[in-house]
């Protein structure tokens, strides 16, 4: 039986890494008895979608003319 | 090594604005971009005589530029910070189950908090107290949407130290976010 620590990094790994049939079984197994880790497997997915439409939007392109003066002024 | 100012000042004037843009969509703070940018046109004068013409002038401030920044997420990643396994006492108990006071509660509709503008928000201001190792491999992770490969070596580390870390880091949003959120 895995751990509640171990069912969540085991989550985190997949994204990155295929998990083998034995490691999917017990994440599968653990999930669906651990109401806990159930919560969590669709929060980290919110967090996911979240920090990703986060760092998509870049932030506004300021005025960079100031930036420009100030490069300048170390060249002269 | 005879450079001519107004050779690199007239590159300032035609560059700074592409390359900020670029910064920032990278590293996403203002000051940030501006520092990597000056430091862009500060090495190109050093280097300027090595360079002269061998590329399109463009193409080698960028080159300069992406150093800078691969160079400013390594640095960023390196200040200290271990992955203590106290952290982990935080969360679970002796045999790694979740304490009873942090097991993760029913947030209710998912859907509903995705377009909740002050959630993400909540979210931000969570993300913007992680330790800085963390953030950074968090920031590369959703940034860059290159592969887990080209962050580690990118950040010098490991896979499974990369995804360590990512689990910690959701761990301690998860649980920031509960708090601000759902207020216990």
């Amino acid at each position: 039986m895995l751990s509640c620590f171990k069912a969540t990094e085991l989550m985190e790994m997949k994204e990155h890494v295929p998990l083998g049939l034995i490691k999917t079984m017990q994440l599968h197994m653990h999930t669906v008895m651990c109401s806990g880790c159930r919560n969590y497997k669709k929060q980290t997915k919110l967090i996911d979608e979240l920090l990703r439409r986060n760092f998509k939007t870049a932030p506004v392109v300021a005025d960079t003319d100031e930036l420009e003066t100030g490069i300048i002024s170390k060249f002269q | 090594m005879i450079v001519n100012n107004s050779d690199i000042i007239s590159l300032v004037k035609a560059y700074t604005k592409d390359l900020f843009s670029y910064a920032i969509t990278k590293v996403h703070q203002k000051e940030i971009a501006e520092d990597l940018v000056q430091d862009t046109f500060l090495s190109a004068y050093q280097a300027y005589e090595n360079y002269k013409g061998k590329s399109n002038v463009k193409t080698w401030l960028f080159s300069i530029l992406k150093h800078k920044i691969a160079d400013y997420y390594r640095s960023k990643y390196k200040q200290n910070i271990e992955v203590g396994s106290d952290f982990i006492d935080t969360f679970f108990d002796d045999n790694h189950r979740w304490k009873p006071e942090y097991r993760p509660k029913d947030w209710g509709n998912e859907n509903e908090l995705l377009d909740d503008p002050e959630f993400s928000q909540s979210l931000m201001e969570c993300f913007k107290k992680l330790p800085v190792k963390w953030s950074s491999a968090v920031q590369m992770k959703y940034l860059e949407e290159h592969d887990a490969d080209g962050i580690c070596s990118q950040l010098e580390i490991t896979k499974s130290n990369f995804w360590q870390i990512i689990h910690r880091a959701k761990l301690q949003l998860r649980n920031c976010l509960e708090l601000k959120w759902f207020k216990r």
